[in-house]
């Protein structure tokens, strides 16, 4: 099951790159056979526990081997729907929004690499996974023509230097054990210097990928500048693929010192995020840009959840940080595919063009405002299931009431920015015409994940207890 | 009765609102006819379900319905004395403001709009009065913040976006609060039922400052959507909504919805022991009393008549909350009935005011003068309940006045009679003087704004009959206080059963 | 009785069980029928008499009702209905003092409703919730109850320091409504006070001695400030004050002789409410009655019997008033000769301000000139003919129903002896032409200045308001971002590397 949600896209790609007549069709196909497959592999992980597959015979060791948890069989599920659904969003608008035709094989490309990223469990397969993503990302990026051109330099550079961290990193780990598988390594693992600073070089590199606080600045352009179903993708799941790889490093590797040093860190990172990227989200003029921060700030909170995790062991907090994760990514792909849809129906840039959208494009406006509510973590979203886990965390470890006030303020932060959009949405006194008649499919599509992201409520509770059990 | 059907009862109560408005949305402006009907056929399913649950519930039937959700707190709806008593309320005044509205908005725009929200307002408003546990309670409370939104800012002029943004910061706060206050009783006691007599008494021991810091957490919130003193900065402002929507808000849905969760919070999650334990009671009086008086004091210098009003809804709301943190069964009685007879006088003063704007353009109290001759039955609406609101027998605020100031000298508050006394004063010192212009000033000039409306009445028989109906309504509820139907009766009903638990 | 508790709120019963609520009643119908009737006439010709008469069946539906009523809050429901029902009655004229004395009417009816709720309140509260006055009596009195109860119904009954409204709202009314409000209404707090402040209650005891030199006050203030003005209904309205006075006087009796004063109270209310009823529609209509000595005469019977002449109404009730007053236990500081003497000064008083008033009648009738039709003015004059035959009828009721002592012959020689001494002196004024300077007259009360500075205090143009103070950080905020706007790439590996240094030396 895990080699055919490999091959597939890879398959995919190729034939799109010699038909690219059928191009949009394939990929759909292959998406919604992604989807199935995803599907599939999460009952069989349910049913029979951890899946794992050795590629082509070799024996554990040599070979490149896969490994399926139930978090990583709902990451591949997530990704490939949200392929499918941007997909369909790019299709129904591709026309109208001259995406180039390399959109479609580097999506899927973008799907493999994913993909393998959510079940690789060895370092360096992990740097490839990650090296794809970053160029593929970049390549998405920069389908926008001449305008992205800067900040797809700037995110390739960035990408780049990330990747050398990290290789660096791998390579003192290699020098030092001789191995890069993570199972094999936890076992020999010792909290010296070398492999400390190895650790380190690792984590920046995938900060810097993760846009994680501070090293965050590429992002907003990169995302702002791209087209909408591209930052969509981006924001919901390509900043995700670093942090995953985070979180195995630090669940599963690091030392119980280097954890406890680290942790501090991380949470703070994850709160200076939700803040100045809630701040620069409320005060950026422009609409993409105010999402791109709102990826950054989100991000935050993964962070925080991650650093709290790290320090206080607390199951609470793991669940916390993988729900942020799924309902990020469904929130911010319903919000970018939203935005996209009304800044190119009313012509703008602008967050002044929502003017009068919920009169104009109620569909569209409805989507960002529900996408909203679970960034803001409004009950019952999915956001609220994950800001629930992380306050019932705290209040249960006693005597947190710093970060109990800081997830306040942050959430205060993010209820700002999106209202910001949607009172703006509700002047009538001087509406924005559209250029064009609104169209209605792009905007349910638009509304899909974020009615999905609502109805991750009706499962909180399997959710939440797989999380908490899984926490990596 | 099947259990099966008894088990649904509490959801197709919320279900007859909430399905009807989601359609309504789906509507394109011009289809009226059918927007209509569908709007009073989900309010008749609702009063007819309504009814059913009332006769069930004072045969003394618990109602109870649940969804998973969060571990250890399920999405319960429970239908006790209590919740039915706003039920009851809000369905009822759902009724007469669908009648308004439609009259109201018969020729202005995005009127799907409006009344998908106002039925998912309402919707919102039901769930909260069924809410069963505080977890559900936080949601309902959440989609109610949510719902409302649209309503406020509904005229999309600059004014209301100001006043909607006000009002998102005020609640939304509240919210992120409500939901940290939530989570901490959570992680203290779990979230349980709401039962009579509060379930944190055994967890009182050793855990005294977090309860407290919950409480006030939760009565901040709460004291933000029924306009507590440093928090009502809102109201006022929202008054800039269509006069239905104002009438919603004032009467039924929003402030009530605080003053309800402080009701709930007070009897059913912390229980008057523990309240006097925790010594919780005494704050929340004085910040009542301080709202009271604070409200009807800068009543008076508002020329507007709706500003007017609701700065007269800050203070008379904050009568349910003082009824409640005198923590009496009388005082509590005066709280519960004031919750009902409050929201039906208030209904009935906005529709008045809704009248004089839509009918002859009238905004300001200056102008109202002589109003009497235009508009007799209107201005005898608005006279009625002006007169309930300084609480003159026989109108229904004369019966919770009493009852609360009953209460005060039963827990042996007598500074709290001297409040109530001074209310009424201020009540009648900015009552009677918009009373006098209509009936005993001349007209001076033309109307601002005269529109024939009706070639019949005064005006528009929509707007003319839910006046008349919450007015006589009013009348009703103070004339026949201690029929079995009356709010007084049911609110001693819940009383005896909240104070029986021991 | 009617019992109601099942239908209306809690407690709620009327009838009339009571040994005074069933002549009062019937006094009360009587003389709101009777004004009625002459209402019928005297605002045939009136623009407004569709709003006279719609307050005028409220003011009767209150009046009535709190008559009835067994529990409080059917009192207290009859109570307000007629207090603010009769605010239409006194503005009915719509000229600007009309106006002026209704606001301050209205605002002390208002001030007096609140207070006597409170007062109620408590008094419910301290009987255990029940509401039916008949069982307060046995519940003791507190001094807060007591107080609230004393002032808010005597906002209504208008004794001495809480007449304020009385000499403003009514001159102002339609002369049928002062009848009313005179006669009947202002003395609801009277039997407000009967009801709910038990005569036998020993705090009541305590006071009764202050509320007997506060009615004796009261009557020798309405009088006084009485002769210093000429309008006859704003004399009428200081003698009602001073009435009220004596009537309170009454009522501290009860307290300090028993139940056994409260015939004399009874029939000191049906002796002044006919009295003063016919005083006000004759000083309606006494345009009518120059040169017509007929109808001059019916005034005097009326005055007569209000001066106590002997074989009227008003020397049975005086008289009384007189032996209960020497009957009662009064603490040792009130000496009883100097209060008989007193009251002997305030029946010459009494005397001397209706010959005033009669002076001032004559004075008036030039300019008042009436255009109604004969029949109209005929009919008026025929139901006052009837009203003041009622009041020259009353002695007989006393006598018959109340067993009032007759006066004795010393009696009656006590009671002409002030008269007389009125006459004398009255006619000595006239004569030597005694008179105060002219400012002394008419003077504006300062109840009125106060009503208009409360009304300034409660209708304010604007009020104190805190503004958040502004704070505009977008000058900081664009200082910041040009601080910020570094090359992208450099700045984020440099803080990358920074970054590795610092959590590297933190101890990992």
């Amino acid at each position: 099951m895990m080699v055919v949600l490999l091959v597939l896209p890879l398959l995919g790609t190729l034939f799109m790159l010699l038909w690219p007549k059928i191009a949009p069709l394939l990929a759909l196909l292959t998406a919604s056979v992604c989807s199935l497959a995803a599907l599939q592999l999460l009952f069989l992980v349910s049913e029979q526990g951890n899946q794992q597959v050795l590629l082509a015979g070799w024996p554990s060791g040599l070979a490149i081997s896969l490994e399926a948890n139930s978090l990583s069989s709902l990451l591949i599920l997530l990704t490939a729907l949200l392929q499918l659904l941007v997909g369909l969003y790019a299709f129904a608008t591709h026309r109208r929004d001259k995406l180039g035709a390399g959109f479609w094989p580097l999506s899927c490309m973008l799907q493999l690499g994913l993909t393998a990223l959510w079940l690789s469990r060895d370092l360096f397969n992990l740097y490839v996974c990650l090296e794809l993503l970053g160029i593929v990302a970049v390549a998405l990026v920069s389908l926008s023509g001449d305008k992205a051109i800067k900040p797809a330099l700037n995110y390739l550079l960035l990408s780049l230097f990330g990747s050398l961290c990290y290789l660096l990193g791998v390579a003192i780990l290699y020098g030092a054990y001789g191995v890069l598988d993570i199972t094999v390594l936890a076992a020999r693992w010792q909290a010296d210097l070398p492999s400390s600073i190895a650790l380190l070089l690792m984590t920046l590199g995938l900060m810097l990928k993760a846009a994680l606080w501070p090293l965050h600045g590429w992002l907003p352009a990169a995302h702002a500048a791209a087209p909408a179903p591209v930052s969509a993708l981006l924001s919901a799941l390509v900043v995700k693929g670093p942090l995953f790889i985070l979180c195995l490093l630090w669940l599963q590797l690091a030392g119980a010192t280097q954890v406890a040093a680290v942790a501090p860190w991380f949470a703070g990172c994850g709160l200076a995020a939700l803040l100045l990227g809630g701040v620069s989200a409320l005060r950026t003029p422009f609409a993409k840009n105010m999402v791109a921060y709102s990826t950054v700030a989100q991000l935050g909170y993964a962070m925080l959840a991650l650093g709290l995790l790290l320090r206080f062991n607390q199951p609470l907090f793991a669940a916390a940080l993988w729900l942020f994760v799924l309902a990020h990514a469904l929130a911010k792909a319903a919000c970018f595919l939203a935005i996209g849809e009304i800044t190119a129906t009313l012509g703008g840039k602008r967050i002044n063009t929502l003017k009068g959208a919920s009169q104009t494009m109620p569909l569209a406006m409805f989507a960002f405002a529900v996408a909203g509510g679970s960034l803001i973590g409004l009950p019952p979203s999915g956001g609220f299931l994950a800001k629930w886990a992380l306050l019932q965390g705290l209040w249960l470890q006693g005597g947190q009431l710093f970060w109990l006030l800081a997830i306040v303020l942050a959430t205060l932060l993010s209820a700002a920015y999106v209202f910001r959009a949607v009172v703006l949405a509700f002047d009538r006194a001087d509406p924005v015409a559209p250029d064009f008649a609104p169209r209605i499919l792009p905007q349910w599509l638009a509304l899909l994940p974020a009615l999905a992201v609502w109805a991750m409520a009706l499962y909180s509770e399997p959710l939440l207890q797989l999380l908490k059990q899984e926490g990596l | 009765m099947s259990p099966f059907w008894q088990q649904y009862l509490p959801l197709s109560i919320i279900l007859s609102s909430l399905l009807p408005g989601l359609i309504i949305f789906t509507l394109k402006e011009t289809q009226v006819k059918l927007r209509i009907s569908l709007n009073l056929f989900g309010v008749g399913v609702k009063l007819l379900l309504v009814l059913l649950m009332w006769q069930a519930v004072k045969a003394g039937q618990q109602f109870y319905f649940s969804l998973p959700f969060l571990p250890g707190a399920d999405l319960v709806l429970q239908g006790d004395a209590l919740s039915l008593l706003f039920v009851v309320l809000s369905s009822v005044l759902w009724l007469a403001t669908t009648i308004y509205a439609i009259g109201y908005l018969e020729q202005s725009p995005l009127r799907s709009r409006f009344f998908g929200y106002f039925s998912l307002c309402v919707s919102a408003t039901v769930g909260l009065a069924l809410a069963g546990n505080l977890v559900t309670f936080l949601l309902f409370y959440e989609l109610l913040t949510l719902a409302t939104f649209p309503l406020v800012v509904h005229r999309g002029t600059p004014e209301s976006l100001a006043a909607g943004r006000r009002y998102l910061a005020y609640t939304l706060s509240g919210g992120v609060i409500l939901m940290l206050g939530v989570a901490l009783l959570h992680s203290l006691v779990q979230s349980p039922l709401f039962t009579p007599g509060g379930y944190v008494a055994a967890a009182v021991s050793g855990n005294e400052g977090l309860l407290m810091l919950a409480f006030a957490l939760m009565i901040m919130v709460l004291g933000v959507k029924a306009a507590l003193l440093p928090l009502h900065g809102w109201l006022p402002q929202a008054m800039v909504a269509p006069a239905p929507v104002s009438a919603l808000l004032h009467a039924v849905a929003v402030v009530k919805a605080g003053a309800f969760g402080i009701i709930r919070l007070v009897y059913d999650v912390f229980g008057v022991e523990s309240m006097q334990a925790l010594q919780l009671a005494q704050p929340l009086m004085l910040l009542a009393a301080a709202t009271i008086l604070y409200g009807s004091w800068r009543a008076l210098a508002q020329q507007d008549i709706k500003r007017r009003l609701a700065y007269s809804t800050i203070s008379q709301v904050s009568y349910i909350t003082l009824g409640v943190a005198m923590l009496g069964p009388l005082a509590a009685v005066g709280g519960l009935v004031h919750l009902v007879h409050q929201g039906v006088m208030k209904i009935t003063l906005f529709f008045c005011a809704g009248n004089f704007a839509e009918t002859l353009g009238i905004h300001k109290i200056r102008e109202l003068n002589g109003v009497g001759r235009r508009m007799p039955v209107t201005a005898m609406a608005f006279t009625l309940g002006a007169l309930g609101m300084i609480g003159i027998p026989p109108t229904a605020g004369f019966i919770s006045k009493w009852y609360l100031g009953l209460g005060a000298a039963e827990v042996g508050q007598n500074w709290l009679i001297l409040v109530f006394a001074l209310s009424g004063l201020l009540n009648a010192a900015y009552f009677l003087p918009v009373v006098y212009r209509m009936w005993f000033l001349p007209q001076s000039g033309r109307w601002p704004a005269e529109q024939r409306l009706s070639n019949r009445f005064e005006t528009h028989w929509m707007l003319l009959l839910p006046a008349i109906f919450t007015a006589i309504l009013l009348l009703l509820m103070g004339l026949f206080a201690s029929t079995e139907l009356s709010p007084l009766s049911w609110s001693q009903l819940i009383v005896e059963r909240e104070f029986r638990h021991d | 009785m009617i019992d109601l508790s099942n239908w209306l709120w809690p407690g709620a019963g009327l009838g009339l069980t009571d040994a005074f609520t069933r002549p009062w009643w019937c006094f009360s119908l009587v003389l709101w029928l009777l004004v009625g009737a002459f209402s019928l006439l005297s605002q045939r010709h009136d623009a407004r008499a569709g709003r006279y008469w719609l307050f005028f069946a409220l003011c009767f539906a209150g009046n009535m009702l709190l008559i009835a009523a067994l529990d409080a809050v059917s009192f207290y429901l009859g109570f307000s209905l007629m207090s603010l029902a009769a605010y239409g009655l006194v503005i009915h004229n719509n000229t600007a003092k009309a106006r002026r004395a209704g606001r301050l009417y209205l605002q002390l009816a208002v001030l007096g409703e609140i207070l006597l709720f409170s007062g109620l309140l408590l008094r419910a509260s301290a009987a255990g919730g029940q509401y039916d006055w008949h069982s307060w009596q046995a519940v003791p009195l507190e001094p807060l109850s007591l107080s609230l109860l004393l002032l808010g119904l005597g906002l209504k009954a208008g004794f001495w320091p809480l007449h304020w409204w009385l000499p403003q709202a009514h001159p102002v009314a339609p002369a049928p409504a002062s009848a009313l409000l005179s006669g009947v209404m202002i003395k609801a707090g009277l039997l407000g006070m009967l009801m709910f402040i038990p005569a036998t209650d020993t705090l009541m005891q305590q006071w009764a001695p202050l509320l007997l030199i506060t009615g004796l006050i009261s009557a020798f203030y309405g009088v006084l400030a009485g002769l210093l003005h000429t309008q006859p209904k704003v004399i009428l309205a200081y003698s009602s004050v001073s009435q009220m006075g004596y009537l309170l006087m009454l009522f501290a009796l009860l307290s300090l002789t028993g139940v056994a004063a409260l015939p004399v109270l009874l029939a000191y209310v049906v002796h002044h409410g006919m009295a003063k009823a016919s005083l006000f529609l004759y000083a309606g209509m006494a345009g009518e009655a120059a040169g017509r000595i007929w109808r001059q005469a019916l005034f005097w019977l009326a005055a007569l019997a209000m001066m106590a002449l002997p074989l009227s109404s008003g020397a049975l009730v005086k008289t009384a008033l007189k032996a209960k007053l020497t009957a009662a236990s009064l603490p040792g500081w009130l000496s009883i000769d100097v209060l008989s003497s007193l009251l002997t000064s305030g029946a010459v008083l009494t005397a001397l301000l209706l010959l005033h008033l009669a002076a001032q009648l004559r004075a008036v009738k030039a300019s008042a000139v009436t255009k109604a039709s004969a029949n109209n003015t005929a009919g008026r004059w025929a139901l006052f003919t009837l009203l003041v035959g009622t009041l020259w009828a009353l002695p007989w009721f006393m006598l018959q129903y109340w067993q009032l002592p007759l006066p004795t012959l010393s009696q009656s020689g006590a009671l002409i002896a002030p008269v007389l001494f009125a006459v004398l002196l009255r006619w000595l004024w006239y004569k030597l032409g005694w008179q105060l300077p002219q400012h002394y007259y008419n003077r504006n009360a300062p109840a009125l200045y106060y009503s208009l500075k409360l009304k300034r205090l409660y209708q304010p143009v604007s009020q104190p308001q805190w503004h958040w103070p502004t704070i505009t950080l977008r000058p900081l905020e664009r200082r910041l971002n040009r601080a910020l706007n570094r090359p992208l790439v450099s700045t984020t590996a440099l803080l990358c590397c920074l970054l590795f240094v610092m959590i590297l030396l933190s101890g990992v």
